[in-house]
């Protein structure tokens, strides 16, 4: 079992309350909305499993299996390169700008909570959020394969609340959602710490699209 | 395990390789060294603009790849050289129930070099095993503009790629670091992120910035069919497409490019001809 105080620490870690504003992002799904590519619970569903497969997969959980271990190991020249490479894997300039807008909110709070040498991270402009996520779970002793979970955790239901918002579907459908697509999270936590540097990455060419027409989108309630 | 009767496999496969050296020298971009093993070649390179600028056919007479083929392709523009790289027609990927085909194309391109890489469309058939990579290292004033179109089965016969294995990757790195990572990568045997489209596209080109962008926007608004977005990473201008086919996304390209190339490279278009064959 996870040490008590780990576990406490990661559900502040990956609390809908956590003040790094995660509910205003939808990652271009306010476009596949708009465009009716999303239109009710299957095609929401759809959308997510392929994001949860392709992204948070493929590219997220392996970058942050590697911040999480170069960040315990003070690798600073390891953390740069895992930093850039996510940043270089983020399909759209909007997708970047969230994952950085995110980081930097993190990093003030780490700061702001007295967490070591967060403030050099809180005022730069390419702050990775997950690299301030693998930083916290060090921090607060989180083990590693715990961590993966609550970032796809968070992950999931950040966007599942941006879909029922916007489709827009029921809480309880919501709820179904959630349930579904939680079942594959462990075995794509396992792939994902299997994943060697070579097989990093993963693109879908509909969200760099609906991500792409977002920046432009006339009606927005979401920065991403 | 016995060898499968109905396909094209071989196990040793075709092996290609192709090394082409661009130089810059007097006035002039000069292809002065090609080196070729197997099935690839190009042809001699042509000067319909002017000699700074080497336009150069890449020929691969098979015109098709099976399992267990491995083409290596390694461009390498010298400071100040200047090279349009196209092709004559579609690549295929054809079905390989056991091994997979393997696809390199390495770009290094100097400091005030510049490569413009426009081939033709890449159709993959449904059972295809294939790994496709395409890196191009940049210096930090090197300029690139290139794309890469990808088509999935074949609609027309009411083929959908359904039950094969793809690991196509696109990369940008400038002075060694990753400035664009794109990866399409096959889940359980489909294609992900492709709605109800078969073909898929990305555009890439350096030295961009709001101008260039909202200009791709326009020419993206006055072309009709598929779907497309624009972006900008840093300076790199990111265009993607889906289509129900590649032809499309093809000639929508082709037409952006017409238009933006004069903010990539500072020229007008000189459309190779081998595009009106």
């Amino acid at each position: 079992m996870l040490d008590p105080l780990a576990l406490l620490r990661l559900l502040q870690l990956s609390s809908p309350s956590l003040p790094i504003g995660a509910y205003a992002y939808s990652q271009g799904l306010e476009t596949a909305v708009e465009a009716g590519w999303v239109s009710d619970e299957p095609t929401l569903s759809t959308w997510l499993r392929e994001q949860l497969r392709s992204s948070i997969e493929r590219v997220d959980l392996p970058v942050l299996v590697r911040l999480y271990r170069a960040v315990s190991s003070n690798d600073r020249r390891l953390v740069t390169h895992w930093c850039w490479s996510l940043l270089a894997m983020r399909e759209t300039r909007e997708l970047v700008g969230e994952e950085c807008d995110r980081g930097r909110a993190l990093a003030r709070l780490l700061r702001d909570l007295g967490v070591d040498d967060s403030s050099e991270w809180a005022q730069r402009k390419d702050t990775p959020f997950v690299a301030m996520f693998a930083k916290a779970a060090v921090h607060w002793r989180v083990p590693l394969e715990a961590a993966l979970y609550a970032y796809t955790w968070s992950w999931l239901e950040n966007q599942t609340l941006a879909g029922i918002k916007l489709v827009p579907l029921g809480q309880v459908a919501g709820q179904r959602i959630l349930l579904e697509l939680s079942t594959s999270i462990p075995e794509c936590c396992i792939r994902s710490q299997a994943c060697s540097d070579q097989d990093i990455g993963g693109t879908l060419p509909a969200l760099a699209i609906a991500s792409s027409r977002h920046e432009t989108q006339y009606t927005r309630l979401f920065r991403s | 395990m016995s060898a499968t009767v109905n396909s094209l496999e071989d196990e040793a496969g075709w092996r290609g390789k192709l090394r082409l050296d661009f130089e810059y020298r007097r006035g002039r971009s000069l292809l002065t060294n090609r080196n070729h093993q197997g099935p690839l070649t190009v042809q001699r390179p042509f000067y319909p603009e002017g000699d700074e600028v080497c336009h150069t056919y890449l020929l691969h007479p098979p015109a098709g790849i099976v399992g267990g083929d491995g083409l290596e392709v390694n461009l390498h523009l010298a400071s100040g050289a200047h090279a349009l790289l196209t092709t004559p027609g579609a690549n295929r990927w054809y079905r390989s129930p056991r091994l997979r085909a393997n696809v390199e194309q390495r770009a290094i391109v100097e400091n005030d070099a510049t490569l413009e890489w426009l081939p033709q469309e890449t159709l993959v058939f449904d059972g295809a095993r294939a790994q496709l990579r395409t890196c191009i290292e940049l210096d930090s004033r090197s300029h690139f503009c290139g794309w890469e179109v990808l088509g999935f089965g074949r609609p027309a016969c009411g083929e959908v790629y359904s039950r094969g294995t793809i690991d196509f990757g696109f990369e940008i790195f400038r002075e060694g670091e990753p400035l664009f990572l794109e990866r399409l990568v096959s889940l359980e045997g489909k294609i992900p992120g492709m709605l109800t489209y078969h073909a898929c596209a990305t555009y890439c080109a350096t030295g961009a910035d709001e101008s260039v962008l909202a200009r791709a926007r326009e020419v993206l608004a006055s072309i009709e069919g598929g779907m497309t977005g624009a972006t900008l990473m840093q300076d790199l201008l990111v265009v993607r497409g889906l289509a129900p086919q590649c032809e499309l996304l093809l000639s929508l390209f082709r037409e952006l490019w017409k238009a933006l190339r004069p903010y990539h490279v500072g020229r007008p278009a000189e459309i190779p001809r081998i595009w009106y064959t």
